[in-house]
């Protein structure tokens, strides 16, 4: 068997279930075509939410205004859609689509797509597809940020990309494959990559481990199932993994009738192959399934950019790999552009083995949809050591900057910055110059000499250490502070990882590191932006943590954050002076002396939490910690008589926009400690004027939000709905208001 | 041994009540409180907790490491011997990575005993107590991986 698929329906024995599916969906082509509307705004229909980021622009703006500051807190739980009940997941991380009439999820770690009566919350259909071993493997098994929509008016299609790098379309009134699409609904996301599908085979029973040590294999001849140990070839086929690991975890863009579908990768922690297979983004015939083009987000051997690798940038060849556009994209449906936010190459904290600017990581590229053409792209750093993917959907707006009415794509990072483009072009709308950075004190690491800074808007999060960043409440405290900070390397941003064994030339073990590799903005956050006045609301983190690398005695790398890959399946053998690495290993030790007596050594700015921004002029407009201001205290004597200013929120916020507010659930690590009572630290839901960022209102949830929340009208009521839960436990959560006295 | 039947007067009973009253008060107790030197082979959590950890860990875990970094001979090399309070300390600083000390105490002592149910410590009726100083009195006993 090469793949196995199938449908299970969630209602009832087969023939009732079929028979209600069958009412629902003829009820349902009467109404839309009714309702069905004729002018789509930015790619989606008055009242829905048709893209992830509820737009093709990916704006999360809903021009709805019945829940309002007057009656956000009398919303109560319409219904709740237990998504632990098919499976288990990660931290549910989904944002459903509503479109005619329909709610559409996925969901559990087989990445099952739903559809949902959002009246009700009763299930309408589900497809659940079975990949093998290759979902057993899969890097980002997990329900993924959600599926795709697509229509023509006559037909519709959701769209849902697998674990297991399968591209499925189903229709979307009843769940089942479109017969004309690819095999029986399915193209294979193996195929078209150039490489030949082999047999695949597993030597344990696990799913796959952080780094790429135990992926699948390729199958021995007549190799078979063994059901006791759950190893050997199951008849599912892939491509060979000496290539790599290819996964996804974002949603297919469609523009017009084009699915644009890039991968994910593995984890860039601490890869032990000095090779991965670069990323990619593909363009797909809704119709047809068949693959129409393909983009190299590592340019290949002739192609533009490929110079950008100065070691070579063949796939497969030493150094290169990855370059994965994980983010979910934006797309232009007028200018028939797609915006695609790419992420870094192979090695998240070293990159020795590949030297150049390493296009097109970590650059936004605008991509012709019909035909894969890069129309311009940005590269935001160069060469990064940083691990700065761009981690989210750029952002489309159109505002008016010195008197011009600019038609703008803004992305927001794990840097700090906001990059912002004339969307057609790729001219940045503010000035942002290469200038001069600090350069790696590790010979083998050719750091670029310069990085663009953009000169506006201002950062949302800590960048680097400086002196002046220090808390100086009294002279001691200054000097403490500074103590502290000597330690690692200092600088105002872009700061080079330091070698743990003291061998460079300042002595130094850590450099300081902010944002971290959790942002700025990262996948939990993000902006939403207000087409109609041009403001752009920022949810991110600020914090500050330090790199410091060392030879893994099992890797292929020179370089990675401290890891001892030994005695791991696939890792290299042990070398005759191995000694384990011990405690010391692991980013977990980024954390490590940030803070004395347990306050933070960086003085309180106005950073993480939400941050407004005017993207007429690129001013800061209003700023409002995630959920609260906490207050700081400390037993250290060094604080003795001093009153500490409290600490803004922690956590990525996940907003949206409609008509008047800015709501906002905290994230799963957002939201005010246990310390701070019971009903402020309840999980909640926030509403913020948006025009002042004063809040209006708060209502508590079932569990904190895990994903950016939704909203949509149905039957005349506007409704919100967001992911909760992690683990068995996950949900959606509808919000609507109460029904009016009759 | 054995009572003569006519020392089970009620006084007695009585007695032997408050005593099995206060046990079961004992035993009641997190575990560790009731004796010091306490191996995490000793069924110092519960099942229902670690399953409890396991959602957690699934949520705020999982999407940065997956238990290979802290089970097996990884576990074993960084703490075995250990009293459980030094493990209970470094997860309450350091972790989740991306957002260090963002769980409740509750939920970090929840984590606590699915890694310990991960490392195959037996689970009993006791709760793993969200206390450093009980926790002190709990030795790390890391069972001999079968394979490097």
């Amino acid at each position: 068997m090469a793949q196995k698929f199938f449908m299970k329906r969630a209602v009832g024995p087969l023939v009732l279930g079929s028979t209600m599916l069958l009412t629902g969906a003829f009820a349902w082509v009467q109404f839309s075509r009714a309702q069905q509307p004729s002018n789509l705004v930015r790619g989606n229909a008055p009242g829905e939410w048709r893209h992830w980021g509820a737009d093709a622009w990916g704006t999360r703006y809903a021009p709805l205004d019945q829940i309002n500051a007057a009656n956000f807190n009398s919303l109560e739980v319409a219904w709740e859609w237990k998504a632990g009940s098919f499976g288990r997941d990660e931290y549910y991380r989904t944002t459903p689509l509503f479109a005619n009439g329909r709610l559409f999820t996925v969901a559990t770690t087989r990445r099952a797509a739903m559809a949902i009566d959002p009246e009700t919350g009763e299930t309408l259909w589900m497809y659940r597809p079975d990949e093998g071993i290759r979902w057993q493997k899969a890097p980002r098994q997990f329900a993924g940020r959600g599926p795709a929509y697509w229509t023509d008016n006559k037909d519709e299609r959701l769209v849902v990309v697998t674990p297991g790098m399968h591209l499925v379309s189903l229709d979307a009134k009843t769940g089942i494959p479109d017969p004309k699409f690819g095999k029986a609904g399915v193209v294979d996301l193996m195929e078209g990559l150039g490489y030949p599908l082999v047999p695949l085979a597993v030597d344990d029973s696990g799913a796959l481990i952080i780094s790429d040590a135990a992926p699948l294999r390729k199958a021995k001849p007549g190799e078979t199932w063994n059901a006791t140990t759950k190893t050997g070839a199951d008849g599912t086929v892939g491509i060979d993994p000496i290539h790599g690991q290819l996964a996804n975890s974002s949603p297919a863009v469609i523009v017009g009738d084009v699915v644009i579908v890039g991968n994910s990768s593995i984890h860039g922690y601490y890869p032990i192959k000095l090779h991965n297979m670069p990323g990619t983004i593909r363009g797909f015939d809704i119709h047809t399934g068949k693959q129409l083009w393909v983009f190299n987000l590592v340019p290949q051997p002739g192609e533009f950019g490929a110079d950008s690798w100065k070691n070579g940038s063949k796939a497969g060849s030493p150094g290169v790999g990855k370059n994965d556009a994980w983010a979910p994209y934006a797309s232009d449906p007028a200018l028939g552009l797609v915006y695609i936010p790419v992420g870094m190459p192979l090695m998240d904290e070293y990159g020795g083995h590949r030297p150049g600017d390493n296009l097109f990581g970590n650059s936004l590229v605008a991509l012709d949809a019909k035909t894969g053409k890069r129309k311009w792209h940005f590269q935001m750093v160069h060469h990064d050591i940083w691990d700065y993917d761009a981690p989210m959907q750029p952002n489309l707006m159109d505002v008016t900057v010195n008197g011009q009415r600019r038609q703008v794509v803004a992305q927001t990072t794990k840097q700090g910055w906001i990059y912002t483009f004339d969307r057609a072009t790729g001219a940045p709308i503010w000035p942002m110059p290469e200038t001069a950075v600090l350069q790696s004190e590790i010979s083998k690491e050719k750091t670029s000499p310069t990085q663009p800074i953009p000169s506006k808007p201002a950062p949302y999060s800590q960048q680097g250490l400086l002196e002046t960043d220090l808390i100086d409440y009294t002279p001691a405290i200054k000097d403490s502070a500074l103590k502290m900070a000597k330690k690692c390397r200092m600088g105002p941003y872009f700061i080079p990882p330091s070698l743990a064994d003291g061998s460079l030339p300042s002595k130094l073990t850590c450099s300081w590191y902010a944002p971290g590799a959790s942002g700025g903005v990262n996948i939990d956050g993000g902006a939403a932006v207000d087409p109609e006045t041009g403001m752009m609301y920022v949810a991110s983190i600020t914090g500050m943590s330090t790199t410091t690398l060392a030879k893994d005695p099992c890797s292929e790398f020179d370089y990675s954050s401290i890891h001892d890959s030994c005695g791991q399946i696939g890792a290299l053998p042990k070398p005759a002076d191995y000694k384990p690495l011990g405690r010391a290993g692991g980013f977990e030790g980024r954390s490590n002396g940030t803070t004395i007596g347990g306050v933070s050594i960086v003085k309180p700015k106005e950073h993480g939490g939400i941050t407004a921004y005017n993207m007429n002029t690129g001013d800061k407009s209003w700023w409002i910690p995630n959920a609260a201001m906490i207050p700081v205290t400390s037993t250290d004597p060094l604080f003795a008589g001093v009153k500490l200013p409290s600490r803004a929120g922690g956590g990525q916020a996940q907003v949206m926009t409609t008509k008047t507010l800015v709501i906002y659930g905290t994230g799963r690590s957002g939201g005010a400690p246990a310390a701070m009572g019971a009903a402020a630290a309840a999980p909640q839901l926030f509403a913020t004027d948006k025009a002042t960022g004063k809040q209006v209102g708060a209502v508590r949830i079932p569990a904190k939000t895990t994903a950016v929340p939704m909203t949509f009208m149905h039957k005349g009521k506007q409704y919100i709905v967001f992911a909760t839960g992690q683990g068995g436990g996950t949900s959606l959560v509808a919000l609507t208001l109460p029904e009016p006295p009759k | 041994m054995t009572f003569p039947a006519r020392a089970l007067r009620w006084p007695h009973l009585l007695l032997l009540s408050a005593v099995a009253l206060c046990l079961s008060a004992i035993l009641a107790r997190p575990a560790l409180a009731q004796a010091a030197g306490r191996s995490t082979k000793d069924r110092v959590y519960s099942a229902a907790q670690a399953a409890e950890g396991r959602d957690i860990y699934d949520g705020r875990c999982k999407n940065c490491h997956t238990a290979i970094s802290h089970t097996g001979p990884p576990f074993r090399t960084n703490w075995d011997k250990r009293p459980l309070s030094d493990l209970w300390d470094y997860i309450l600083e350091k972790m989740p990575k991306d957002a260090p000390g963002t769980l409740d105490e509750d939920e970090y002592a929840k984590v606590l005993a699915y890694i310990l149910r991960m490392n195959g410590m037996p689970a009993g009726a006791d709760v793993l107590p969200a206390n450093k100083k009980l926790l002190k009195a709990i030795r790390i006993d890391a069972p001999v991986p079968k394979s490097p």
